[in-house]
């Protein structure tokens, strides 16, 4: 889970919805290697924690084969490996705060060298894609969906927030695979 | 008043967590303590779920070892029903513990554990992780990565998820190893060996160097626990309860483990909600014990397979005097990969691997049920009551992690006893104290049913009670 920061420390990396036609673009572009991948994560037992783990295993059944959703407890380091062989990735996480509508779309890229608070059996997305570097020499294009949640106490099911956020992330998610299948088809036709 | 030092929480370990080492008036180490602040209300929060649902609950307490509360809150369940599960469910779920071990214990060693072990203790915090290692070691973290893809796959070719897979039920198992999945496990097996020994031999290679550290890092006298089959033999998923004490020799034997709170009883800590499991008949804190790889090995009478076996003797002869050490957790750790290895190989031989009878049929037959395993950190129990419908009245769940609660206490209290001179914790003291923690692979999302983020936090508290010193790290 991510804490939300408040609007004027994140404005600088907030980035538009993912409606908005120009950031499709680039949440689509992605580069060269294998199949596209989604990585869902939290924890399902604390309420809105899980929605990035429902987000993944809502996608599981409807994206297109050249997309992999993977829905975990946290991200451990065999995912790198994972990783290392997508063409461009897609994390979704809950975080702490935001409001209705408040789903967050940003580009991330892989923690500085050392930075990485190594945690026990977990890492933060930028820790996995810096291990990614370091064990295959190669990093895809990685996006953070983060989905707005209030409740991260024992239990199950999502307060209305994350709800209505996890509902967001997955049409968006799902948009974003549709944008990808079409750019992979031109791509084979010109082949 | 005496004083205090406070490192809270402790990094590469799970959940929340803190140390305070308190000095006497002297300055030196009096007592240590490790505390976990994050509230435990999972066993409330069971209650009123109709036991069936149990291992699919109780297996998402944690990301890292799901199969371990799977497996005991299934064997809580057979208890409930009063079955004997089919040969072949007793022998896949067998196989999911293998792999929950492999994947586990190779985390534990190739990416928490032997940045300390092969970088030193001494190296700087942002050289001394995964990054360190991989830039001294490039193809033995690749290695690590796929040894634990091997056991994940076991699990995941089993439960159909990697994580958090429903499959244990009450009576058996949903479900049989699927078509190829024989073929897929016994054509990793090689590679999984070679990793193994390749490891072992790199740690057995290092030992000398770190003479110290097994002679500071939690070498003291203590009981050990764990399960036996019927030879008193390494068991991992069944079988009969154990206690030695340091020099091998059997303290209780043939302990079934539905009775466990006649023999353990557990102390409570006003600063922790990490429980404090001890032996009761030697009553508290004296009845101290370890349990995990370390307690696994030193109480059975061998492991049962042929290159484990060879690897405990020489563990034996090696470690003759010192093996109360703590610090040989990780020693035992890649044995234990070792065994189950061979384990799995074993079981992919057996013919009743392939019968369709996977579940036994029946009601509740009995209001009150008690599961236990060994998970790789060491003994699990799921102990549950429930109503004539099947609803859970009461759970008690007993993690590895706080069993070695009161070890790791006390090894804590030996590194800074041995190494702390004066009102601040040098880096390298506080290296060793992680190091020393980490042997343990403590896993606090199990002990307290949570998950949390993990930066260090050092603090030494004078005996005015003002901080006196202050560390983050992380």
């Amino acid at each position: 889970m991510a804490e939300d920061q408040g609007d004027d420390d994140r404005s600088a990396t907030l980035l538009p919805p993912l409606g908005a036609r120009g950031r499709d673009a680039d949440f689509a572009s992605g580069s060269s290697g294998g199949a596209h991948l989604v990585i869902g994560y939290g924890n399902l037992l604390r309420r809105d924690d899980a929605a990035g783990y429902l987000a993944a295993e809502s996608l599981a059944g409807r994206l297109p084969a050249s997309i992999r959703a993977i829905a975990v407890a946290q991200l451990t380091p065999e995912l790198a490996a994972e990783l290392a062989l997508a063409r461009a990735a897609c994390f979704v996480d809950a975080r702490l705060g935001g409001a209705a509508g408040g789903l967050l779309v940003e580009e991330i890229f892989p923690d500085e060298a050392g930075s990485t608070p190594l945690l026990a059996h977990s890492l933060s997305p930028g820790g996995l894609m810096q291990l990614c570097g370091w064990l295959y020499g190669r990093v895809p294009r990685c996006w953070l969906v983060s989905i707005p949640g209030v409740d991260f106490e024992l239990g199950l099911g999502l307060s209305p927030l994350a709800r209505a956020g996890l509902a967001e992330a997955v049409r968006a998610i799902d948009r974003w695979s549709r944008s990808l299948e079409v750019i992979d088809l031109d791509r084979d036709g010109r082949n | 008043m005496n004083r205090q030092i406070l490192i809270d929480p402790v990094t590469r370990i799970e959940g929340h967590a803190k140390i305070t080492i308190h000095l006497d008036e002297e300055n030196q180490v009096r007592d240590a303590r490790f505390h976990v602040g994050q509230f435990r209300g999972f066993e409330k929060f069971c209650e009123g779920r109709p036991f069936w649902e149990m291992p699919g609950i109780t297996a998402r307490i944690c990301g890292i070892c799901p199969v371990s509360h799977l497996l005991a809150s299934a064997k809580a369940g057979d208890a409930i029903l009063s079955v004997t599960i089919p040969p072949a469910a007793n022998l896949l779920r067998r196989l999911m513990n293998l792999g929950q071990i492999v994947q586990s214990h190779a985390l534990s060693f190739f990416h928490l554990s032997a940045p300390d072990l092969l970088l030193g203790m001494d190296a700087e915090p942002a050289r001394r992780n995964v990054f360190g290692l991989i830039a001294a070691e490039p193809e033995l973290a690749r290695r690590g990565i796929r040894l634990r893809q091997f056991g994940q796959e076991i699990i995941e070719l089993l439960g159909g998820k990697k994580i958090h897979p429903a499959w244990s039920v009450p009576g058996g198992v949903r479900a049989s190893l699927p078509e190829g999945g024989r073929d897929t496990i016994l054509n990793r097996l090689p590679e999984a060996y070679a990793t193994a020994r390749a490891a072992l031999d790199r740690f057995k290679g290092l030992l000398d160097r770190f003479e110290e550290e097994t002679g500071i890092f939690g070498d003291f006298p203590s009981l050990f626990m764990g399960l036996v089959d019927e030879q008193g033999n390494w068991e991992h998923y069944d079988g009969k309860l154990r206690f030695v004490d340091s020099n091998a020799n059997i303290v209780a034997d043939g302990l079934d483990p539905a009775d466990y709170s006649e023999f353990i009883d557990e102390a409570v800590q006003h600063d922790s909600y990490l429980k404090s499991p001890y032996y009761r008949p030697l009553g508290y804190p004296g009845g101290i014990y370890r349990v995990g790889p370390l307690a696994r090995l030193s109480l059975c009478t061998r492991i049962g397979t042929p290159a484990a076996d060879r690897e405990l003797q020489e563990f034996r002869d090696r470690h003759r005097g010192t093996s109360t050490s703590s610090f040989l957790y990780h020693h035992a750790r890649l044995i234990e990969i070792l065994a189950a290895l061979e384990s799995i190989e074993r079981i992919l031989a057996d013919p009743e691997l392939q019968s369709d009878h996977l579940r036994a049929v029946a009601g509740i037959n009995r209001l009150e049920g008690v599961g236990a395993s060994e998970a790789p950190r060491g003994t699990l129990f799921h102990h549950y009551k429930v109503d004539k419908n099947g609803l859970i009245r009461w759970v008690n769940l007993i993690i590895a992690t706080g069993q070695n609660n009161l070890a790791m206490n006390r090894t804590i209290a030996q590194i800074a006893r041995h190494y702390i001179r004066g009102p601040e914790i040098p880096e390298s003291v506080l290296n060793r104290i992680e190091a020393g923690i980490r042997a343990y692979d403590p896993c606090l999302s199990c002990s307290t049913h949570a998950l949390g983020a993990m930066p260090l936090h050092v603090q030494l508290v004078g005996a005015d009670g003002s901080i006196r010193h202050e560390v983050w790290r992380g």
